[in-house]
């Protein structure tokens, strides 16, 4: 296995913010009184004078702990900025250990993790989202070319979704709609989520779905009981999106909306196969419970369905893996490379090329993330051409 | 609130069922866990910090914070201090937890055990041994009943731990199923009773919902309606015959209200009439049940603008000045002192509610050496045996 040398696309790096006051600079009042209330969890000047862990507020929304066990706050430890910020908040810390350090052409900024619109109050949620997008197109797409982003949308109001994408999806460099977490624990296909998916295809954008809290909570993420450990719920991490796969193929999705695509990040790989063979195998019961369903599953999922790379399954024998892509036809069509930078399940470019047969770099590393992000062949073949005179 | 003026001043004794003491980290309880967990949960050097080991409230008062303003103590977290609550009034206080419930819903139960021994150690140490009118609760995981069960009986015989604490839904069923019966033997081995408290079904890593019919999308909804579990949890102790098995067990449900009894009780024991093969171990309505074995703390009291439309309507169960416990809540930011809460109350109600009622609830020093001295008489293994 060769190294890959070429451009690359990163679909999965998170942004967050030095000082959450960043973003609630964005809230309209009350909000704004409302979500610095909420994040400081104590009434005005009362202070907390203690040393050690001792609650977890902030802007995110109340969420499942077991990732709490996991060290250095599940980040990088190179990735904390040293001035005690937030891993992900220091441009230059990103550009420095990622965008300057391999060939990126582009990277998708997937926030940290977007998930504003879980909050239960759901008006609040709106309102963080918008302030989120807000901050993201000002803070952020403005610092260098490279840098692309997604609407975080509130998942529990679709209406309301569906607005906020029509509102800022024409944005040159906004080139998702960013789904953090189940907001109705419905699966993604419902009808309910329809609005949502209608505004996206009108926009010309595609959905990331990225792993992040679930209401009502645990009980949808994985199923037999909530997680226990960092072990279950990492491992089993992929089941959710094995669902809303099916689900967005059962309910018609892809037949309402035939330019719709969704990439499924972080929730692993390995379980493409058995979704597409298990759904083709009810094929015959499919055509009587939803006439609508016109292609077999996998098809709709060739064309459809994307997962990033990150976290890339290891198998014993790194030809395992492969093994298993090259069983399921048209897999690697279906993968785009991410790194999650800057959290601590973090894979770097040159690890996956190795993994990868040469064969698939470009697919991967490029191709399928530039037809996912819907950018143009001229941009592409131009910066190909930039690239290799710079003998990169 | 209430136009307290009417009524002569409550200077009677006064025993607070509920205030509700704190660690301010969890470095605080390092020192109480084996080595393996405190090095664990300290993560010297983790960019992170120290491990919280607790869960999220799935809800947040987003105007005061959860905790009082003057709660705050110049160091650590509202509850912390036991100066401050040495300094709150009541002939007895028995400290139980709020936040640290949050740990004992902590997804990984291994942890969960670790600390919930730390915690009752620390309260011992650093708690009971301050102030003697402090009093505690065995604090236990019901993930593991087993252990839960084995922490009762090593800590539960200190003479001023005066009941068990059982915190969040760690299993998600009601807690009158046979699951959760090891916990409940070892209560009534013990003679401790149960505390219930509102919150168990309200943290992020729970299966069960606070609020039946959906999550609510606001704080004051969860205010105004997550004693629901509370309502399951009575229906399931009394119906699945955990008080047939534990004649002697007691429970308080902490922070429920009231209000909605009348008709609860009154459902149960119509439902009770109609399949009563479904509970033959049964021998007496539902209602009876609750009033002989279940308790309701003042705080969480669902207070109308005129209170005493609240008295009148809980009136309608016979006994219910029997059932209440004065509890503060503090420092939670609806806390309530004694006077005003008695200022509420019927003046033949008072000395019950502020003090008389809980005096035989909770396995104070005095009913253990009388329960002992019964214990030793010949014969006297009771019913206990079912």
């Amino acid at each position: 296995m060769a190294a890959y040398t070429g451009p690359i696309i990163d679909a999965d790096i998170h942004n967050k913010w030095r000082d959450e006051s960043e973003v609630y600079a964005y809230l309209p009042e009350p909000w704004r009184e409302y979500a610095a209330a909420w994040a400081s969890g104590r009434p005005p000047g009362a202070e907390v004078a203690t040393e050690g862990a001792v609650r977890s507020v902030g802007i995110r929304p109340p969420n499942v702990t077991v990732g709490a066990m996991v060290g250095n706050a599940a980040r990088l430890v190179s990735s904390f900025p040293a001035d005690g910020s937030n891993p992900g908040s220091d441009f230059g810390l990103l550009r420095e250990q990622v965008l300057d350090k391999h060939n990126y052409w582009r990277a998708i900024l997937t926030h940290d993790l977007g998930e504003y619109g879980q909050h239960l109050n759901q008006y609040f949620g709106v309102e963080l989202c918008r302030a989120a997008n807000e901050w993201c197109m000002e803070r952020w797409l403005p610092l260098d070319d490279r840098l692309y982003s997604a609407v975080v949308v509130p998942m529990s109001v679709p209406e309301e979704a569906a607005k906020e994408i029509r509102r800022i999806g024409a944005h040159p460099k906004l080139a998702a709609v960013l789904i953090a977490g189940n907001g109705l624990g419905r699966p993604f296909g419902d009808p309910v989520y329809h609005p949502i998916y209608e505004a996206a295809a009108d926009m010309g954008l595609c959905l990331i779905c990225h792993v992040a809290t679930d209401r009502p909570g645990p009980q949808i993420t994985e199923v037999g009981g909530p997680a226990s450990s960092g072990i279950v719920y990492s491992s089993q991490i992929g089941q959710s999106a094995m669902h809303y796969t099916s689900s967005m193929i059962v309910h018609g999705v892809f037949e309402k909306y035939p330019t719709l695509k969704i990439v499924f990040e972080e929730f692993g790989t390995s379980w493409l196969p058995s979704v597409m063979w298990g759904m083709d195998r009810q094929y015959d019961l499919l055509r009587h419970e939803s006439p609508w369903v016109k292609k077999w599953p996998s098809e709709y999922m060739h064309d459809h369905i994307r997962c990033t790379t990150q976290p890339f399954e290891e198998s014993p024998d790194p030809e395992g893996m492969i093994e298993v892509i090259r069983a399921a036809e048209g897999m690697e069509d279906m993968l785009c490379f991410s790194t999650d930078y800057p959290h601590m399940t973090f894979d770097d470019p040159n690890y996956i090329a190795r993994l990868l047969p040469s064969e698939w770099h470009s697919k991967i590393f490029f191709d399928n993330s530039c037809d996912l992000f819907g950018w143009k062949d001229d941009a592409r073949t131009a910066f190909q051409r930039v690239a290799a005179g710079a003998g990169r | 609130m209430s136009d307290a003026t009417v009524d002569a001043e409550y200077t009677g004794p006064v025993i607070d069922a509920g205030a509700f003491h704190e660690w301010s980290s969890t470095l605080t309880l390092t020192p109480y866990m084996e080595p393996a967990w405190a090095e664990l949960v300290t993560r010297k050097g983790d960019r992170g910090g120290p491990l919280r080991l607790a869960t999220n409230w799935l809800y947040r008062n987003p105007i005061h914070g959860n905790k009082a303003a003057e709660a705050y103590p110049p160091h650590g977290v509202p509850g912390s201090d036991p100066a401050m609550l040495a300094a709150r009034p009541g002939d007895r206080l028995v400290l139980g937890y709020d936040e640290g419930i949050l740990t004992t819903g902590f997804a990984y139960h291994y942890f969960t055990r670790a600390a919930v021994r730390a915690a009752n150690d620390w309260t011992i140490d650093k708690w009971l041994s301050q102030e003697p009118r402090f009093h505690s609760l065995v604090l236990v995981a019901t993930g593991m009943p087993e252990e839960a069960a084995a922490e009762i009986r090593r800590v539960g015989g200190h003479p001023r731990m005066v009941g068990i604490a059982l915190g969040a839904n760690g299993l998600g069923l009601p807690f009158g199923h046979p699951v959760y019966h090891p916990i409940y033997d070892a209560a009534a081995e013990m003679g401790l009773p149960i505390v219930l408290q509102v919150g168990s079904d309200a943290m992020t890593d729970m299966i069960t919902p606070p609020v039946a019919g959906g999550l609510p999308s606001t704080f004051a909804e969860y205010k105004a309606l997550g004693g629901q579990p509370m309502m399951t949890h009575a229906v399931s102790l009394i119906t699945e015959g955990v008080f047939d098995r534990h004649p002697g067990l007691r429970v308080l449900l902490l922070g429920s209200g009231a209000a909605w009894l009348p008709g609860y009780l009154w459902r149960m024991d119509y439902w009770w009439k109609t399949n009563k093969l479904e509970a033959p171990w049964m021998e007496m309505p539902a209602s009876e049940y609750f009033r002989r074995h279940i308790r309701i703390t003042t705080y969480g009291l669902e207070w109308p603008r005129q209170p005493e439309r609240l008295i009148r309507a809980i009136s309608t169960v016979p006994n219910i000045d029997d059932m209440l416990l004065y509890a503060s809540g503090y420092p939670n930011s609806d806390f309530e002192d004694p006077g005003l809460v008695a200022a509420r109350l019927p003046e033949g109600w008072r000395a019950k509610v502020m003090h008389d009622n809980a005096a035989t609830f909770f396995r104070f020093p005095e009913a253990r050496d009388a329960t002992n001295a019964a214990a030793a008489r010949p014969g006297a293994a009771g019913r206990e045996a079912r």
